[in-house]
């Protein structure tokens, strides 16, 4: 396997868990103080727990495949990230465009905060998948 | 000597024109019509279709009204697209970063936060017009 798929998978599963669990148990524990804005603790945790767990896993691939890690993007690989991106950027402009409609229509602005934070997470998710689709079935 | 430009490289700069005259104004007048305790979220719900709309136009000119010759994008017109979509979809995550921030330590009313949502997405959509339009001007 690439570094670069290998990359991909790490975003993959890093963002799932971290925040998989950010996500569930804000919705197991929304109450007045998260809807004040009180989340923002949880948030800090979370996004460290995030930054340790990648360079963690980043450097177990490095140190697998050193070659691979140090060469740079061939064609192909720079094809497949930027259609990855691509998605992913659509996949955020959409939630972006529907969370404006959700902070008009007057709901709770640290709730569409958290969402602003979901769609993030989910054009991440979406750049990773779309990525290691490409490079297992080729690009498209 | 001059180049010709081509049918995309107009249409990115009939898109440039039309998002900085609508929002020039719709920003103008923002702070003009904000009262002390929030802003009006009809006249952001109109900006916010007008963003859509202008989009939308776009998507619609470049599939309906390419000349013949140039229906299909070519492979540098593809790479410009995707170069482009990769500088605006950054910039469109380092606004929606900026604005989950604000509203978690801030807390503002949820009409100025959609504003700042939809000027972090606006501002991604003209970074990457722009940069289509420098790609067309210098080359991929």
């Amino acid at each position: 396997m690439a570094f670069r798929e290998r990359s991909a998978w790490i975003a993959l599963i890093t963002y799932s868990v971290v925040f998989g669990s950010y996500f569930l148990l804000l919705s197991q524990t929304w109450n007045d103080a998260y809807g004040q804005g009180l989340s923002i603790g949880l948030l800090v945790a979370a996004v460290v727990a995030l930054v340790i767990i990648t360079v963690a896993l980043t450097a177990v691939a490095a140190l697998l495949s050193p070659k691979s890690a140090n060469a740079p993007a061939d064609e192909r690989e720079t094809l497949i990230e930027l259609k990855a991106e691509r998605a992913a950027s659509y996949a955020l402009s959409t939630g972006v465009v529907l969370l404006i409609g959700a902070l008009l229509m007057g709901w709770n602005g640290f709730l569409v905060a958290n969402m602003l934070l979901a769609s993030m997470v989910i054009s991440e998710l979406v750049k990773a998948a779309l990525q290691i689709v490409s490079f297992r079935g080729g690009v498209q | 000597m001059s180049r010709v430009s081509s049918f995309r490289e107009r249409v990115a700069w009939s898109a440039l024109s039309t998002y900085i005259m609508v929002f020039f104004v719709f920003f103008w007048t923002l702070p003009q019509s904000w009262t002390d305790r929030a802003g009006d979220p009809k006249m952001s719900l109109l900006a916010l279709g007008a963003f859509v709309l202008i989009v939308g136009a776009q998507w619609l000119g470049r599939a309906l009204e390419a000349p013949k010759r140039e229906s299909q994008p070519d492979e540098r017109e593809q790479l410009i697209a995707l170069k482009a979509d990769r500088i605006g979809g950054m910039v469109t995550m380092l606004g929606a970063i900026g604005v989950t921030a604000t509203a978690l330590l801030f807390g503002y009313n949820a009409v100025f936060l959609a504003n700042l949502v939809l000027a972090a997405l606006l501002i991604g959509q003209i970074a990457k017009t722009i940069t289509q339009l420098v790609y067309f001007k210098a080359g991929a």
